[in-house]
This record gives C-alpha cells, structure tokens and sequence, in this order.
C-alpha cells in the first residue's frame, strides 16, 4: 500500500493587476497524481517557481487545495473532520528549507523538538526529557545541546533539531523542503547521509523536494520533475533516470555542471528563461521555451502518458523522437 | 536558561548609563505618586489664601500657587492623574488592539479586510476632534477624557500588532508548529505573542509619554479632570494667568512631564537595543 | 605562453574591529590572476572570500575593517590608496558582480539610468552618448529588446536578466579584472548555465582576468583555469585546475570533493563537524579538528605555506619537520 497517494491535486490562486481587469487566474499545481510507498523517497525537482514548494505544503496541510485528493495511508484527507486530520498528521510531518526560521527563536532546542511529542502523545515530563535525549542522539547531536537557544546552533546543527521533531512522534512519510539549500557544501552532505540513515533504520518515506537533483538522485527511489506546476516526466524507479527524455528534463540535466575539469562543458549564454507573464494557462506550459513543438502543444495541456513501466512523460510531441 | 538571559538583558541595560538614570528618575515618580499621602507635606486641596503665591522654602518646598495650595504636594499627587491615568489607557488601548490585531493577522482573508478598512474610517478622523466630540457628548471629566483616548488610541495598536504578527507569521516555524498539530490558540500564546512582546514593550514606553502629553494637553483645555484635584496639565493651565508675576508655577509641572516624556523615550529606546541584540 | 600578470595580492590580511579585540577573517592570502584566466575560490560560509574580495575592491568600511597587505594592479599598488582614487577604479579596470542582483539596483530608478550614471562616472559624455553605449553593451549580453530593457525597473527583470544586466554594467569600460562573488548562486540551474556562459564568453573576447568565487565545485571545475581553497581564513590550496582536481593534496579540498553527490547512490564520504565561526582564534590548523589526517603537531604549530612547485599547499604532511615553526600565539 502506498504511504501516500496525491491524486489530481490542484491549486489555482487568482490574482487581478488593475481593479478593473479580469482576474488571471494561475495555476500553481495543476492535476498532480503522486505516489510514495513505504520506506520509499520520492524526488520532486524543479526551478523555482514551478510550484514543488506549494505542492509540499498542500500535502502537509498548510495550504488548501481547489481540487485533488490526497491519501495518507489510504486515508482521505481533504474530506476528513478535524479530528481525523489531527490524527492522520502525526504519520505525516515536515522539513523546512530555511532552518534558522522553522525554529521559534524564543524557544530552547528541547521545547521545539518536544512540540510535536506535547500535541500527539500522552507522555509524562520524565519519558519526555528521555525521549528528547534520545531523539538529539540519533541526529548527531548532544543530550545537553537541548537546553541550547536556535542561536547558539550553526545552520547544519539546527536543521538537525527540526529533523529530530520531524522524527519525533515517528511519523510514516517527512515531507522535506529544501532540506539542504541553506547548508554549507560539506553540511549538506552530512545532513544527506543522515536523512539516508534515517530512512533504512525508521522504515521512512519521503518527499525529497529539490532544485539539486544530484542530491535527489542520491536520495531517491523514484522521481518526478515539476514545470509550472505541472509534472512534465515521473520515473516511479529510479534506475530508469538514463531514460529520462522530456525536453525540459534533458535542458536541467545539461545543466548540471560536471565536477570534472577534463569533461569541460559547453556553456552556453542564450538567453532562455522562464518567462511567467508570457505564459497563458491553454498548452503546455513548456512551449515557450521548448525547442521541439507540434501544434498540439499550443492549445492543449499535455496529459500523462506512459512511456514503459514506471515511466510516465506529459509530453505531446514524445512519439516525435 | 531564562534567569540567565534576563540577567544578561538587564547587564546590557545597566551598561546605558542614560537609561539607567532615567529608570532611577522614573521609578521616583512613580513612588512618589504612590507614596504621596505619606510624602506630602500638605493636603493638595486645601484652600489657605494668606499663604498664596508663596516662593519656595519653609514648609512650602516648592512654594505655593495662587490659593495658597502647596505646589509639590500637588505635583506628588499629580503624578496619580497624569501618570496614572495614561498608564491605563494605555494598557487597555493595547489589550484590545493586542487582541483584535493578533486575530485580524491571524485570520487573514475577508475578517482581516473588514477589520482594516474599519480601522481605516475611524483612523481618518483627527484624533483630537474625536476626543473633543466625545467629551462634548458625555461631558468633561477624567474617565470620559480616558474613554475617548481609548477609543482613538486602540486603532494604531491594532494596526502595529496586525504588522508585527504578519511578520511573525511568513516565518516558517509558525508552520511547523502547524504540522507538528499545534492548535491555532497555543500557536498564538507561545509562538506569535511572545516574539510580537518585546516591539510592543517598547513601542508602549515610548508611546506612554506621548499619552501623557496628550492627557496634560486635554486638562489644559479644561477638558479633562476637574479642579481641584491636581494635574500637571491642569497646574500650567492656572500657572498660565500668573506667567508675569510667577512663572514658576508653570515650570514646575512643565519640567517634570517633559522629564518624564524624554525618560520614558529613553528607556524605551535603551529597551528596543536590549531586544534586538543577540544573546552573546 | 607567457602569462601576464595583471593582479597580484601579496600577504592580504583583513580583520574586523569589535569591542575589546580584531578579530582576523582574511589572513595572509596571496594569489595572482592572469590576463583572460579565470581563478576559483572556493570555500564555505565563514571562511573569508567575500571579505576578500570586498577589501580588493576596497568596499570595507575603514572605520570597522583593518586591511594590510599589498594590491597591485597592473604593477601599480592599489592597497592604501584614498577613497577617490579607489572609486576611480572600482567600475573601470578593476569590476565586481554581486551575489544577490535584486538587491544590487536601487529599484527606484531605470536600468537605463543605472547604465547612464556608471558610464558618466567614467566617462565625459553626454546623456545620448551614454546612452548609445550602454543600448551597445546590452545588445552584446544576449537579451532580448535591449530598448525595452533600458526603460525598465529592476524588479520588472528576472533574476538571471538583471545578472546580465549587471555583467553588462560591470563590463562597459572592459576592466582587467572582474571580481564574481558567488554571481549565480541565487539563480536557477538553467540560468546559472547560461550566465555562466556569459562570462566565459566575456572573458574569451575581452581576455578579462576573474576572480570567481563559489561554493560550487561543479561551476568551478567548469569555469576556472586556477583553484585556491579557502579554509578558515587561509588559502589552504592553490594550484591549477587539473592539478587541483587530479592530485588532490590538502585533506580539505579531498573532502570536499568526496562529499559532492554526482549522480552515484554510493555513500557519501562525508566531512564531520562544521566550518569554523570566525570568531573562534585557535592555535594552528584551522582544519585540524576536521581532519582525518591530524597529527598532535597541527593544533600547535603555526601553519605556513609549502611550495611543490606546481602546488602551494599549507598542511603539516607536505612539510619536512625544520620547516614547521612554532606558533606564536599558543
């Protein structure tokens, strides 16, 4: 069964720049299916802007969305009552991209890891203080770094402290949001490795939402790539990413710079950016910027297809190739 | 943990010498206006006309006005209406605003809106025009003159509280504490509110003396309390018909409120560094 | 080839003056650029490259930095000149981009006036003048409708479009030096691809020397023809690039390079602990309590630079034991 399943998810916001105009209405995730089995990671990649972020916080509740449903161990949620949210949301918590923000600075590294452990479980003072102890010991740090301000932790420390109130009520899936952006280059690496620990000893599912998809791929199970809300190419295996073949996915590919000085890289300076005010919500989002377009592409969302097993592509002009 | 970072807080207090000496100066007043039944050398009211426009000395430390009342067992007991009364009005104008602007944040969506655009009537009449219209309507006195200023003052608390919270709230530990499955009350009792405290602490101070210029301003026009209870305000009103023969009836209480005012600007600005600064 | 010098930084050193003591973020760092070569730095947060750059430019306040070493530029010392001077420089032979290009305009006023005002700074033009060049440089940046361009407001542009905007900007008066300061680092994959590919387009036709900053070993082993690794205030490496990349020496730059996921599920070799903050002073190797390779000498000894020939490297294993000298502020 899957850990989580997202199915037709969307979210419009509609925004109008004179009181007079008509309302434009944008769609920041439209009709995303997902699904993350368990102990499983599922890589979500895409630039800024595309909506990955939005999508992480739909799934975590922080952001209602139009239409779509999202299951949680089979579980609606959308349709549940309060009190039903409330319980489904301990299987389910988050990581923050900005680790200095997601910590109330007023608030000692034990109380924010005890937040979680307050809301869901009836633990007295005594199980709570061991619990916090043991929680800061399976993320690298201290027993008495719980007495510590947010302040007083480096950037690496503290996203180790929201990943242990993340684990703290042993949840089944993390949702994890940039985990990494805010990190030094050998932080990030630690941080990477931990959340692979993690996963194999706590039988964790996750999230991974990314603008790095080398650390992705590291991390991942399956992948799926985002544009404008859109995900232009899912692979539910990870083995299949040679196989990745949406023109979008081969221009971020070709973007990543080899760290190998003798596979010198032709860079280029065309201009080719995502441009959003050019961008009316009838074809596909890509068609701009794509350098392989039918007619199709202009008038008609693309719709999911499957390539082979496990590899979906949104793509009109895939048979072209 | 918390003893430790109020000491450290109040060593960085002592540091500000001028502060420090404000505090002092305030905490004087303050005692003297508490203390004044048993500080005053003379009852503020009683009327003795033989010993009117006395100058300072003997048994009249800072002289006496125009009734023959003693001027610093007036200025003691001033201290009551004047600081005391301002003090009030500003805590309850901030418990509303506090409340209202916390929720208005909070909420967001069409509550907010209604509640802005409400604000923004009320705010768009001047402030002294509303004070002259209430007291006009419910007539002259103390607690009228502390209900309009009220009325006027609660709106600009509204909207810095409705700021600092929104402030608070894009921060993403507001949504951690979401899904960590914190209700919405203790988000805003330990999240939003003790992070929005130390700016309104300090916004307080600093307004608390405008307050208190504003409150002597309405008992100089005879607004506000009525003779012969003393007011600062009020004395430099009756001071003002002697400014040729004795104007020191008019320096007294005008130097102690701005005293006070600048003090009180002072310590908040001494405050404000306190709080922004980091905890090493 | 010879190879012309075109800046030489000898023995730089700069330290932030707080209460009580200095404390040192830039500390004897010394490196060449070349004309029309590109040199790394590399290194994370904390660890002085921007201070480093800051104080060639000459941008610390004077008030709150102390900067002692020599800046030559093109031969001329340029370390202790007056602010006008200075300001002279900055913009003509000697040219910065910034990190972050949304905040490096004034949003208030046109890009076109932004241009305007450079040119003029440098240049005794007129108005229309200026504003043929500068329509001149955005034409050569590979962005669309310069026209359009100069007439708008920063925050009508892209973060990508407004570094272009700025290496134009920067480029104008073809300066012998450009100093990029983490200049994609805000920006996206695909973006940070094509600037990237502007600038070594730049430096190919205006044979620009560059001082490239980043954390980014990728952007790095791409762009540059020289590497120095920065570590706590020192440059703990410094070679050329294939050198740097084939015979990795010191134990920091090696573990950089393994913590760098590139598309392998192999386990990450990775660095413990964190970079140093700057305001902690210790004796000996800034590394040393990183370091898998630390030996009871490198907490105690004052590092200094080992010269293999092509290769300068400051760690106690490539230096014979008389060369070591005691430190001196244990």
């Amino acid at each position: 069964m899957h850990v989580l399943e997202v199915k037709n998810l969307s979210k419009k916001y509609a925004f109008r720049n004179y009181f007079w105009r008509k309302k434009k209405i944008t769609e920041v995730v439209n009709n995303v299916s997902l699904s993350i089995d368990r102990g499983a990671c599922l890589g979500l990649v895409g630039e800024s802007g595309c909506g990955k972020t939005t999508l992480g916080k739909m799934i975590a509740g922080l952001i209602k969305p139009n239409h779509g449903e999202i299951l949680l161990q089979g579980k609606e949620m959308l349709s549940s009552s309060k009190k039903e949210i409330f319980l489904l949301r301990r299987d389910m918590q988050m990581v923050f991209q900005d680790c200095v923000g997601s910590a109330n600075p007023k608030h000692t590294a034990g109380r924010v890891i005890s937040e979680p452990i307050k809301n869901f479980l009836q633990v007295d003072k005594e199980q709570e203080d061991k619990m916090i102890g043991e929680l800061l010991e399976t993320v690298g740090l201290n027993k008495e770094d719980q007495y510590k301000y947010p302040e007083q932790f480096s950037g690496g420390q503290l996203q180790r402290v929201c990943i242990a109130r993340a684990l703290s009520v042993k949840p089944k899936l993390i949702i994890l949001d940039e985990p990494l952006s805010s990190l030094d280059v050998s932080v990030q690496a630690q941080i990477l490795n931990l959340l692979a620990d993690l996963k194999t000893e706590f039988k964790l599912s996750y999230l991974f939402i990314s603008h790095d998809i080398e650390s992705v791929y590291y991390l991942s199970d399956s992948l799926a790539i985002m544009y404008l809300g859109l995900v232009v190419e899912y692979i539910e295996d990870i083995s299949l990413f040679d196989s990745l073949c949406h023109p979008y996915t081969q221009k971020l590919l070709s973007s990543v710079l080899s760290s190998d000085p003798w596979n010198k890289q032709k860079l280029t300076s065309k201009h080719d950016e995502l441009d959003p005010t050019g961008f009316d919500s009838l074809g596909c989002p890509y068609v701009l910027r794509c350098p392989k377009t039918c007619p199709l592409c202009k008038t008609s969302v693309p719709e999911m297809k499957q390539v082979s097993e496990k590899h979906y592509i949104a793509c009109h002009c895939y048979e072209l190739n | 943990m918390i003893r430790l970072l109020l000491k450290q807080m109040a060593q960085r207090f002592l540091k500000r010498k001028p502060a420090v000496i404000c505090l002092i100066f305030m905490l004087g007043v303050v005692l003297g206006g508490i203390f004044a039944p048993w500080l005053a050398p003379h009852d503020p009211t009683e009327v003795a006309l033989k010993f009117k426009l006395l100058a300072p000395g003997g048994q009249f430390p800072l002289g006496t006005d125009d009734m023959g009342r003693c001027v610093f067992s007036r200025l003691l007991y001033g201290t009551r209406a004047s600081l005391g009364s301002a003090f009030v009005v500003m805590i309850i104008a901030l418990m509303i605003g506090t409340t209202i602007g916390t929720f208005s944040a909070y909420k967001g969506g069409h509550i907010d809106n209604i509640l802005m655009r409400l604000c923004d009537i009320f705010l768009s009449f001047p402030s002294l025009v509303i004070v002259l219209v209430i007291v006009g309507v419910l007539g002259p006195g103390l607690i009228n003159v502390m209900i309009s200023m009220i009325l006027v003052q609660w709106l600009w608390y509204v909207r810095i509280v409705r700021s600092l919270v929104l402030s608070i709230t894009s921060r993403s530990f507001i949504d951690a504490a979401k899904v960590a499955g914190t209700s919405d009350r203790v988000i805003i009792w330990t999240h939003i509110l003790p992070n929005v405290l130390p700016q309104l602490i300090v916004l307080s101070t600093i307004d608390l003396g405008s307050l208190i210029l504003h409150f002597s301003g309405y008992s100089f026009l005879g607004l506000g309390i009525q003779p012969p209870t003393p007011e600062w305000g009020m004395m430099i009103e009756n001071g003002r018909r002697f400014i040729r023969s004795t104007p020191e009836l008019m320096y007294y209480p005008g130097i102690l409120i701005t005293l006070v005012v600048i003090s009180l600007n002072l310590i908040g600005d001494a405050l404000r560094d306190i709080f922004d600064g980091n905890y090493q | 080839m010879i190879k012309t010098n075109v800046m030489e930084i000898k023995n730089l050193n700069v330290s932030l003056k707080t209460q009580g003591r200095d404390v040192p973020v830039v500390k004897n760092v010394s490196f060449n650029l070349y004309e029309g070569k590109v040199l790394g730095l590399i290194g994370e947060s904390g660890c002085g490259k921007s201070a480093t750059c800051l104080s060639i430019m000459g941008l610390l306040e004077r008030d709150r930095w102390n900067v002692a070493g020599s800046i030559a530029l093109n031969g001329q010392a340029i370390q202790g000149y007056n602010q006008e001077k200075v300001r002279r420089l900055r913009g003509g032979t000697l040219s910065m981009i910034m990190q972050n290009p949304i905040g490096s305009f004034n949003p208030l006023i046109t890009l076109g006036e932004h241009f305007i005002e450079t040119i003029r700074c440098h240049k005794t033009v007129s108005k229309k003048e200026a504003q043929q060049i500068a329509l001149e440089m955005l034409s050569k940046i590979n962005l669309p409708q310069p026209q359009k361009i100069m007439k708008q407001y920063p925050f009508q542009l892209s973060g990508g479009m407004l570094q272009r905007v700025m290496i134009a900007i920067a480029l104008f008066m073809r300066p012998s030096v450009l100093i990029a300061d983490e200049p994609t680092t805000s920006l996206d994959v695909t973006v940070q691809y094509q600037i990237l590919g502007e600038l070594s387009q730049l430096r190919d036709n205006y044979k620009t020397s560059m001082l490239l900053v980043s954390h980014d070993l990728g952007i790095i082993a791409q762009m540059a023809d020289n590497v120095a690794v920065m570590y706590g205030g020192y440059i703990v490496e410094k070679a050329s690039i294939l050198e740097i990349f084939h015979n990795t020496l010191h134990p920091y730059t090696r573990a950089l390079m393994q913590s760098k996921p590139s598309f392998t599920k192999n386990r990450l070799n990775v660095l413990e602990g964190y970079p140093p903050s700057i305001m902690q002073i210790k004796a000996g190797c800034p590394f040393a309590e990183r370091c898998s390779y630390v030996q009871k000498d490198c907490q105690k000894f004052e590092m200094s630079d080992y010269d293999l020939g092509s290769h300068t490297v400051r760690c106690l294993l490539y230096a014979s034991a008389e060369e070591a000298i005691p430190c001196a502020c244990s």
